[in-house]
């Protein structure tokens, strides 16, 4: 007997009869799409876990309910239903964030700043006016939120702020921060060379136990953006002049000089630039 | 700035590409599996 067969021997043993296979063939594949997107959900938010659980409760129900005579099998159809239905219920903020991720965004013409060039100097000089600034603002004690994105924040955020699209400069963000001005408590989105929006509001952070008690508001928020979408904030405290790096909802405290370049080199030279691709 | 950009590792990004393609396939090998397995169980009745 050679391989073919074999197969069509194996698969007709799936479907239950010959008539069936084409059915089963379209059954496995739209089965095979549904695990495979919750899988790869799971997998890439550290539910390695969970996967393993998913895996391990299939195949042992799978194996009960073939001894099993008289009972109905779609029944066997409660245990993905249910993990899909705990996916949901345990990643409401990363499922919006996935819904608010790049390709969607470019859908709905939400793309700012794109048609600028970004020759070599002109970051170099965006990067040491942001530092500038930032340190500047440290000094001064003034809090302020600056928020990098390749242009995937959501309409509704820049909407909430008043929109600029200008050339970064120290002076200009110095500025909107200034204290009892009208854009200084709102968030700053930058996306490549260009201010996109000023005193825009951000959502909150969810994870209230990870965060240090004495970290305010404006923290929550810088940590809250970069939990829901693929950006990274910078974040100047208003009391104590520390200035905080937040990405993917994790906060590094006491940024100094070369970490601020460092992540602004990977800003402008890794994501932009995969972006654009 | 030309500091920064040479800093990083050039196989970096290589090695990632090969081990996101390997997860993929292991994901997609353990899809299929469970859907084979899904539909087996659901054909035993008939």
């Amino acid at each position: 007997m050679n391989l073919g067969e074999r197969i069509l021997e194996i698969w007709q043993a799936v479907s239950g009869s010959s008539e069936m296979i084409v059915a089963t063939s379209v059954s496995v594949f739209v089965f095979t799409v549904l695990y495979y997107y919750l899988i790869r959900f799971l997998v890439g938010n550290n539910s390695g876990s969970l996967v393993s659980l998913f895996v391990f409760t299939m195949l042992l129900s799978a194996g009960i309910l073939t001894f099993i005579v008289n009972i109905n099998s779609a029944i066997y159809l409660i245990i993905p239903a249910l993990f899909i239905l705990a996916t949901v219920i345990l990643y409401s903020v990363e499922i919006k964030r996935l819904l608010w991720s790049r390709r969607n965004i470019k859908l709905t013409d939400l793309k700012h700043g794109d048609g600028i060039s970004y020759d070599e100097e002109k970051i170099q000089n965006c990067i040491t006016e942001i530092i500038k600034a930032l340190q500047n603002m440290s000094k001064n004690d003034v809090g302020a939120i600056i928020v990098l994105s390749t242009g995937n924040v959501p309409g509704q955020i820049l909407d909430s702020g008043v929109r600029l699209d200008s050339d970064i400069s120290s002076e200009l963000i110095e500025s909107v921060f200034s204290p009892n001005t009208p854009l200084h408590d709102g968030a700053m989105i930058i996306n490549g060379t260009k201010i996109v929006a000023a005193g825009c509001f951000l959502p909150l952070s969810q994870n209230i136990d990870k965060i240090p008690k004495d970290l305010g508001t404006r923290h929550r928020a810088g940590i809250g953006v970069t939990e829901t979408i693929d950006v990274m904030s910078f974040i100047v405290s208003e009391e104590t002049g520390i200035i905080s790096v937040a990405r993917a909802g994790q906060i590094t405290r006491y940024a100094d000089t070369e970490i601020l370049k460092r992540t602004l080199g990977r800003y402008y030279w890794q994501e932009l630039e995969s972006s654009r691709k | 700035m030309n500091e920064i950009r040479n800093n990083q590792p050039n196989n970096e990004g290589e090695k990632n590409r090969a081990k996101i393609f390997w997860k993929h396939v292991g994901i997609i090998a353990l899809a299929l599996m469970l859907a084979v397995v899904t539909v087996f169980v659901l054909n035993l009745n008939r």
